[in-house]
């Protein structure tokens, strides 16, 4: 294959040479390749992780994205939990609840009520507003940040209602 | 002098493309007005027209290179992947009324659909996590071989749930009366 020789020039003093000459698409290295190398030379010569990601205050939309995987996982915790747990009650679900019914403070169910309530609302609601982005509406950044406000609040009001049914 | 496109065809095709190195070498050394006439190629009697145009040398006018198609993926189970996007997103939107819908209807039906689409949601978006955040050449495959079994075993026990109980819409509204 033949290099022409500016390349030549670039690379006079490189061992990449044989690499740039190795692939038959023209491009020098994959993508992947190029950041496989960059993280394996951050490792070599134990080179912080920059910039660190603490320092920085996240945006609104990205906070609550976090919340929607956060919810997300929460209740896939809370779901599964009951499938390996109905296991365990087989056939005695009503006697759980009578147990829980007199053992427990009706303040305290009532916030666990609202509690619960919460992150099914806001995924839902969320999720939905992540449907309208996938189908390529309300991507202004400004739209986002209302609309994630919008979100926040009707899933509060919403999970408010739901816990006092 | 751009790179010209000869064959542009379709998906996976092979595009060749004629990349004379006129423009980077002229570029690079400021040489391309003074390079000799000694160097454009004669074929049979006729001027080559590339050559005459961009007066470079023969061994270094034209090179012909192969690509694939540099926004596509040549891997076939990437081409899956956007089916399995839309999957999840009418899933979503699935949910979005089987969850009421159950716990209204109080089906053993609709029972068993609430089960399947809330563990294979759940399975979808943890996977996405794991997949996001969790590296390595090990550990990922641990991390979604847990995930699965897990899922596996959720749905296996809230089918035992609806099967030896009382169901989940109406295990579901008597945690809300109380």
């Amino acid at each position: 294959m033949i290099v022409n020789p500016a390349t030549r020039i670039l690379f006079r003093n490189s061992k990449n040479l044989t690499l740039l000459k190795s692939r038959t698409n023209g491009y020098s290295r994959t993508a992947a390749e190029e950041s496989r190398l960059f993280w394996e030379k951050n490792d070599k010569l134990k080179r912080p992780m920059s910039p660190h990601l603490t320092i920085y205050r996240l945006p609104q939309p990205a906070n609550l994205s976090i919340m929607h995987r956060g919810t997300g996982a929460a209740m896939t915790a809370v779901v599964f939990g009951f499938g390996f747990g109905s296991f365990l009650w087989t056939g005695k679900f009503d006697k759980v609840v009578e147990f829980v019914r007199d053992n427990v403070h009706p303040h305290v169910i009532l916030t666990a009520k609202i509690i619960l309530a919460f992150p099914l609302c806001y995924h839902a609601l969320n999720g939905v507003r992540h449907l309208v982005w996938d189908s390529g509406r309300g991507l202004k950044l400004q739209t986002i940040h209302k609309t994630g406000y919008a979100v926040v609040a009707l899933a509060f009001l919403l999970s408010l209602a739901i816990g006092t049914l | 002098m751009s790179s010209v496109n000869l064959l542009r065809g379709g998906f996976r095709s092979i595009n060749s493309i004629l990349r004379p190195y006129s423009t980077v070498q002229s570029s690079f050394n400021g040489r391309n007005a003074t390079l000799a006439k000694k160097n454009i190629l004669f074929v049979s009697g006729q001027q080559n027209q590339i050559a005459q145009q961009s007066r470079v040398p023969l061994n270094q006018y034209i090179r012909a290179v192969a690509s694939v198609h540099p926004h596509r993926s040549p891997l076939e189970h990437d081409e899956k992947a956007g089916l399995h996007w839309s999957i999840e997103r009418y899933l979503a939107v699935g949910l979005l009324a089987i969850i009421p819908g159950s716990i209204l209807l109080e089906t053993s039906v609709t029972d068993y659909l609430l089960a399947a689409a809330l563990v294979v949601h759940a399975n979808w978006g943890c996977r996405s996590i794991i997949v996001d955040y969790i590296h390595g050449k090990q550990l990922p495959k641990i991390a979604l071989a847990v995930l699965y079994s897990a899922s596996f075993l959720a749905f296996v026990g809230l089918c035992y749930f609806n099967y030896s109980d009382v169901g989940l819409s109406k295990a579901i509204k008597k945690i809300w009366s109380l």
